[in-house]
This record gives structure tokens, C-alpha cells and sequence, in this order.
């Protein structure tokens, strides 16, 4: 396949195609100049732009070092009001009032997203108490908050901010413990609505799902107002429970209020998972009858039905709420650790996306990532596609090997944005690319990757896990595309994109700190943007 | 006089360092080496400890620039007593706050707001010391920061089930069975056991302990949740503030077998060999 094929001959792979010359497309790195000091991991990135004001970005990823930067009670979050040109890095994301007395690291595996009219901006992150004296909690008090602010204009209120001249009051919609990577969607319409995926550990006591078992969940309500901590309750997808820790959910929302997520579902054979989609219907969000709009078949199956945790036969339809779009999919764990060796990334079951068409709720895309036999350290991202609001799905013609971290953007006139990272090889030594595609055709032939970066993927060593994260994301706002990736800044052995900026300093391609000292070589985050 | 108010009250004394302080302090020299600064240890208040602690960075800075428009203040960093790596050292920074006339110079404890074409801080309070004494105020910080910790190894020991002297005999990985290790998040603990002679009991109730092997869980992953997390090595002797591995979360604890066994966690439950009597004295 063309896809697969460039991707393979990357010694030979000119920047950029011929065939995306139409967009004009800017990548930029974040560290501000007065950060040149730092070194650390910016991994696991995500990025939002203001719905009416493309200038307006906020970005966020794993900060640690500014743990003794910001007071206890923010975490910080890149922000630029020029298009993501310039950025400054804002104590501004609140931590929970009730951690302020215990140690604590930043925020970590974070998400932001504008509200569709652009009046609010949420925010899901997790919070993980270091164990402390007063409750013995350990490591697993960790806590989500879903926050917004609707005083005026955002945008001043950010500007103020990175003045030191106030901070905005936000207001926490939600706290839930011993949940995982929270990963938030807001609706692309007026209305403030949210949706948040989440693994859980722990079974709720919840009349969506059957004691006994693990789920994915997700947390889907309208705002209004305040909701108070703890008073909305995640909602067991699909009724499919997990023969263990239920890894990343994924979710979207339509245009007409359908909440749509994506999910691996481990299933009770090892190294083996299900790839399930659900829908919730704009009007059945209720605990009895959420995320039910999906059936794996045409079976008339009453609900709620208990599943089999165990293996099912692979090419038989069940029938249940949840459409498999792949059945039995390999993806082994590593033995001792969650970490494999896949370019210095650990592999967890949390290469997922989904992407709903802001016009047309119908037109659903997927990509997920799975391994094949004989080699655990590998992945391979596939694609799909829906017309039909989940129905039925068509499996792309094409996908990428040794790839992972895929983010899917719809954009108004239906393009399908893809951005991904794939480990690519040259002269023995590895390389993580970063490619953005587009699809024109609804991922019926394979897109032509837009390679927007190329660095070492053994340099530098990791530190400690995420390396790169999780994740990246990827938003449409009409015909463009704005997304944000993690990679090296080692200049001196990479290639970046042709419209290229930096603000941190650098000497021959080598990071520097702000008197001229070297500066270790270390993971920044890369906003990128795709004028059309 | 100094012509600017500090915050903190100081007294005008200056009495020799009290606590053995080791090492090269930055601009101090003498032919035979080296000394430790004369330490106003009259000015270690607890107000100094606690606006020390609280702030994450602590400078000497002149006043080059004043917004009256803005309140925004430049200083010229003249050197850093806290300083959280990587910033590094500074340049200038904008500071909100109370600051000074232009020329004049302070300490400044401040918390950070923004990071962008320069480094924006809120300043929290304000001593007068000036370049000269940059010395002198990195000793005052580093021991305001040792009377923090002596305060926070009491808090922590106070929940503790035991506080003894150990040396690592050995450590092993814990295998987990697939159930388990599927149940575990990302960023739990990868437990890791070590068994530990125990060969001081620093609180009475532990001194039963003393000559018995005790098995104690660490955490020891990869992730950047457990980077603050205490390691164990085999031939490690260390203070040990000990708790009952049972009292773990559950969560954090999948699979693991935790009867009979302690855990520590972070650099509060791990400290050198050389801290037993500070430790003992501490808890006594």
C-alpha cells in the first residue's frame, strides 16, 4: 500500500508531498526562552483552540519540573494568543483544594478542550497523592477534576494570568478516584457539553454495570452549572466488562449531542483484546439506559446482558450493546512491566482515537493499534469508518506499521485529519516520525503522510515513563487542523517541517540555557498547525 | 540603615553557625579552604523557615526596571538559593509585588506565575540582604530547610509502626500473576522486596526488631510517579521509617502479598545511616 510504503522507504521519503502543497502547514516548539534551563519529559500533550478565536490556544503535557515552580495549588499549561506562534507557560491550572495540605506532584495524563461556544474551558487531569502521613493513601488517590471558567473573556482572563495579575476561579464539576487517564471531548456546537473516558479499577456501585468485573467508563452530562463532586455517575459502556484492568477509553461527541467512545476491552484470553465503539443517543442518558445505541449485530437481545468475560468466538456477532469493530485483536503486555521497548515507549493499550464529522453525526472515524504474532514490541494502527452513526464500520484499505499515538480530527467539509508517530529505521538506528495525513475520501484509499518531524527515538534515554505519552490530540476548527506531539529537540540529529520556529535557545542545533551553558537534550511538545 | 523594610522582622546580630554545616559554600574561600559563612542564626525564625519552605524560589535580585503602569518589576538576578532545576539560573525575572526602588537589591521569596520570553514571579516577602551576602543566605536556606524536614520526619514517624536501623540484605522483583498485573494502572507502584536486618531500633516500642530480618516493600517503577519514591540496594544501611504494608491502598496493591511485610515510600521513610541520631532525637 502507498501508506505503508512510504512510510517503509523513509531514507528516501522527500519532505513534504507534493500532494498536501494545498495546506500550509506550521510546527512550532513550545518551551518558552525563559525555559531554556529545562530538560525534562513533556510527554503526553493535548491542545484546544478557541472556537472563535483560532489565535486563542491552550496546550498541555507533563510538566513535573514545575512542581517547584508553581505554588501547590496550580499546575501550569502552555498558552499562546497569537496562533501558536509565541507560548508562555501559565501557573494556571487549579489543583484541588482538599491536596493543597499533601505532597503532591503536577498534574499528569491531562486533557483541555473549549466548550463549543467557546464560553468555558474544561480541563481532566489526574492528581496522584504521594503517600503521606495523614491517610496512608499511597500512590492510588487519584483524582480527576473537570473544571471551567465562564467569567468574561477567557482570553483576558489567560493574558492576566501570565501577567501575574489574577487568576481565573475555577469551578470543579467532578472528582473521582482511582480512575486512570481521563480524556475529555466537548460538543462542537453551542451547548456546553462534556464527556470524559476513564478506566477504572474498581467496580461502582452503578446499575450500568455488574459487580464482579472491571469496565471502562464514561462520564457524559451537560453543564449547568456547578455539579459537585461526585455526583455524576461514569457510565459502564456497553456492558462489556473486562477480564482485567480496563485500559484508555476515548470518547467524542456529535453535532446532535451523541456521544460516541472508543475502547479496548481485554477479553479473557491472554494478549488479547476486543476493539469496541459505543453511542449514547442525545435522549437516553440515563444509568439504565446509556450507551446502548450500538449493537454488535442484529441480535433483538433484551438488555442488560452479563457477557462473557472469556474469549468469544471471533467471528460470531453477539449482539450486545457495543459494536466490535475488531474482534480477538493481539496486543500482548510486556511480562514484567507495562513498558516495552517501542522506541523508548511503553505500550499500554491506549493507541485509540475517534473522530465525529462536525456536520454530518453519521460519519464516524476510528484508529486503534494492535501487534501481530511474533513480535510483542510492535504495533500496527488501523483505521475505520462509519456512515451509518456506528452501525456498521469499513475497515480503512490501508494502515501503518510501527506506528502508535494516532489522533483523528474531522474538519468541516468532511477532510479527515490524522496525526500519528511512527518508529521508523535508519541505518540500524530508530526514529520516531511524525506524520500528519488527510483524507478527503472518508479513509476509503491511503492518505500521503506530511512528515513533521523526524528525531532519534533512542536519545534521550528515558528518564521515567511517559517518554513520549500516551497520547497526542488533534482538533479541527473548520478546514484546519491543530494538533501537538512530543519529540526530541535535538535539532542537530532531526528534521522538523520547513516552517519551523523555537523560542527555547539553541547552538548548532543543540539546546542552551539562557547564559549559553548546554542544556541536555530532552522530550518537548510541538504545536502544529494545518492552514487549509 | 538599610533603606527598605523587610517583612521579617531580623535582628542585627550575626552569631557564628550553630549546626555543622559541610561543604563548599559559592564565593567563600580562604587559603586553607573553604569555609562555612558566619550565619546570622538569629534571623532563622520560623517565619523565615516557613516562607522558605513555601516558596519555590528564593534570590538576591537588584531592581533595574519599575512599571508603574503594570507593577511589573524587573530584577537582575544576582544569585539563587532555591531555584527548582531546570530553571537554573536567571537572568532577570518580572516580579509582582512589593518590590523596591530601582537599584536596590533584596532577597525575594517568590512562586512562580509564568514562564515566557522572561520568567514571571509573584514575590511572597522580601528580606534586606544584598549580593554580598549571598553566602550567608544560602547557609540560612539550606538550614531552613533542615528544620522543614526535621518537622515533617516527625509527622511521618508519628503514623509509622516502626523507625529502626537496617542494612539491605538483599531485594528481589515481586512476579505478579497476569490477573494482577492486568489489574494494576499505569501508574501504581512496580513493588520491589527487600529484607532488611534490623540493627537499631530508634523509638522503644521498635527494640524488638533489633537482630530480626524484616521484609520491606519499595517502590521502584519506571514511571514518573515513582521517580520520588525510595530505592533499596543490597548493602544499604538506612534509617527506615516503617508501615505495615497492609496499608497500602488496595489499589496500589493488586496481587501483592503484604502480610508480615512493611513498605516505605519516599525520602522521608529512607534516610542516610548518618541521620539515626537526628532521627532518634527527633522522635524521642
Amino acid at each position: 500500500m502507498r501508506f505503508r510504503l512510504l512510510l517503509a522507504m523513509t531514507s528516501a521519503l522527500a519532505l513534504p508531498c507534493t500532494s498536501v502543497s494545498a495546506q500550509q502547514i506550521r510546527v512550532v516548539n513550545m518551551i518558552p526562552r525563559s525555559l531554556s534551563h529545562e530538560h525534562e519529559e513533556n510527554s503526553e500533550p493535548s491542545v484546544t483552540v478557541h472556537p472563535k478565536d483560532a489565535a486563542f490556544v491552550i496546550g498541555t503535557a507533563f510538566t513535573i519540573y514545575t512542581n517547584n515552580y508553581c505554588d501547590k495549588a496550580h499546575s501550569p499549561a502552555f498558552v499562546s494568543s497569537d496562533s501558536g506562534e509565541a507560548w508562555s507557560m501559565v501557573c494556571v491550572l487549579p489543583t484541588p483544594p482538599f491536596l493543597l495540605t499533601q505532597s503532591r506532584q503536577p498534574a499528569m495524563d491531562m486533557t483541555a478542550r473549549f466548550s463549543g461556544d467557546g464560553s468555558a474551558l474544561y480541563a481532566g487531569f489526574l492528581m496522584q497523592d504521594q503517600a503521606n502521613a495523614d491517610t496512608l493513601l499511597g500512590t492510588d488517590a487519584h483524582i480527576i477534576g473537570y473544571l471551567e471558567t465562564i467569567q468574561g473573556n477567557l482570553k483576558l482572563l489567560f493574558a492576566r494570568a501570565a501577567l501575574g495579575l489574577g487568576l481565573p476561579d475555577w469551578k470543579y464539576l467532578l472528582f473521582r478516584p482511582s480512575v486512570d487517564q481521563p480524556f475529555l471531548a466537548t460538543s462542537s456546537t453551542a451547548s456546553r457539553y462534556i464527556a470524559i473516558g476513564a478506566d477504572d479499577d474498581y467496580m461502582f456501585n452503578d446499575s450500568t454495570c455488574f459487580s464482579g468485573s472491571v469496565y471502562s467508563t464514561i462520564d457524559a452530562f451537560p453543564v449547568n452549572g456547578v455539579v459537585g463532586s461526585n455526583q455524576v455517575h461514569p457510565y459502564c459502556v456497553a456492558f462489556r466488562p473486562s477480564s482485567g484492568r480496563t485500559p484508555a477509553v476515548r470518547p467524542a461527541i456529535a453535532s446532535d449531542g451523541s456521544v460516541y467512545g472508543i475502547l479496548y476491552r481485554p477479553i479473557g484470553v491472554k494478549d488479547t483484546v476486543d476493539v469496541v465503539v459505543v453511542r449514547n443517543d442525545p435522549i437516553t442518558l440515563s444509568v439504565t439506559s446509556a450507551f446502548l445505541g450500538i449493537r454488535d449485530g442484529d441480535s433483538l437481545r433484551s438488555n442488560p446482558i452479563k457477557l462473557n468475560m472469556n474469549r468469544p468466538q471471533c467471528g460470531v456477532r453477539d449482539g450486545a450493546p457495543g459494536f466490535r469493530v475488531k474482534t480477538c485483536a493481539l496486543y500482548p503486555m510486556p511480562a514484567d512491566t507495562m513498558y516495552g521497548s517501542f522506541g523508548n515507549e511503553r505500550r499500554i493499550r491506549s493507541e485509540l482515537s475517534i473522530g465525529v464529522s462536525p456536520t454530518d453525526p453519521a460519519h464516524v472515524y476510528v484508529a486503534w493499534a494492535d501487534s501481530v504474532p511474533g513480535r510483542v514490541a510492535h504495533l500496527t494502527l488501523h483505521f475505520a469508518s462509519s456512515t451509518d452513526r456506528g452501525a456498521t464500520w469499513t475497515t480503512a484499505p490501508f494502515s501503518v506499521d510501527s506506528a502508535t499515538n494516532p489522533a483523528l480530527a474531522v474538519a468541516s467539509d468532511g477532510a479527515v485529519g490524522i496525526l500519528y508517530q511512527h518508529l521508523a529505521s535508519r541505518n540500524g538506528a530508530p526514529r520516531w516520525e511524525v506524520c500528519f495525513a488527510l483524507s478527503t475520501d472518508g479513509l476509503a484509499s491511503s492518505p500521503t503522510c506530511s512528515r513533521l518531524a523526524d528525531t532519534p527515538a533512542g536519545a534521550p534515554t528515558v528518564e521515567a515513563q511517559p517518554y513520549l505519552g500516551d497520547y497526542l490530540t488533534l482538533e479541527a476548527r473548520g478546514r484546519n487542523f491543530f494538533g501537538i506531539f512530543s519529540a526530541s529537540n535535538d535539532l542537530s540529529h532531526s528534521t522538523f517541517w520547513p516552517d519551523f520556529g523555537v523560542q527555547r535557545r539553541y547552538k548548532d542545533g543543540l539546546p542552551i540555557d539562557l547564559q549559553g551553558n548546554p542544556v541536555p537534550i530532552s522530550i518537548d511538545p510541538y504545536f502544529v498547525r494545518v492552514i487549509r | 540603615m538599610r533603606p527598605f523594610t523587610a517583612r521579617i522582622v531580623m535582628a542585627s546580630s550575626m552569631l557564628p553557625c550553630a549546626i555543622a554545616l559541610s561543604g563548599c559554600w559559592p564565593g567563600v574561600s580562604t587559603p586553607g579552604g573553604p569555609l562555612p559563612p558566619v550565619v546570622p542564626m538569629s534571623q532563622l525564625t520560623p517565619a523565615f523557615v516557613d516562607v522558605a519552605s513555601q516558596s519555590p524560589l528564593i534570590f538576591i535580585g537588584a531592581v533595574v526596571r519599575r512599571d508603574t503602569l503594570t507593577h511589573l518589576t524587573t530584577v537582575l538576578v544576582k544569585c539563587t538559593h532555591k531555584s527548582p532545576e531546570p530553571i537554573g539560573p536567571l537572568d532577570t525575572v518580572l516580579v509582582i509585588g512589593d518590590t523596591l526602588r530601582v537599584g536596590r537589591a533584596a532577597l525575594f521569596f517568590a512562586v512562580g506565575m509564568a514562564a515566557g520570553p522572561v520568567l514571571v514571579v509573584r514575590e511572597a516577602s522580601q528580606m534586606s540582604f544584598g549580593p554580598t551576602e549571598c553566602p550567608v543566605v544560602n547557609a540560612l536556606v539550606a538550614q531552613a530547610d533542615s528544620v522543614s524536614t526535621n518537622a515533617a520526619i516527625v509527622k511521618s514517624a508519628a503514623t509509622s509502626d516502626a523507625v529502626v536501623v537496617g542494612t539491605v540484605a538483599s531485594t528481589r522483583a515481586i512476579t505478579l500473576t497476569d490477573a494482577a498485573r492486568g489489574r494494576l494502572g499505569e501508574h501504581a507502584p512496580r513493588w520491589r522486596e527487600a529484607n532488611v536486618l534490623v540493627t537499631q531500633a530508634l523509638r522503644n516500642a521498635d527494640h524488638a526488631l533489633i537482630g530480626t530480618q524484616v521484609r520491606v516493600l519499595y517502590a521502584a517503577g519506571s514511571d514518573e510517579a515513582d521517580q520520588a519514591s525510595a530505592r533499596l540496594a543490597p548493602g544499604d544501611t538506612r534509617v527506615l521509617v516503617l508501615r505495615w504494608g497492609s496499608r497500602v491502598a488496595p489499589g496500589a496493591r493488586h496481587g501483592l502479598d503484604v502480610s508480615g511485610r512493611y513498605f516505605v515510600f519516599n525520602a522521608l521513610d529512607v534516610r542516610p545511616a548518618g541521620d539515626s541520631t537526628r532521627v532518634a532525637r527527633l522522635i524521642q
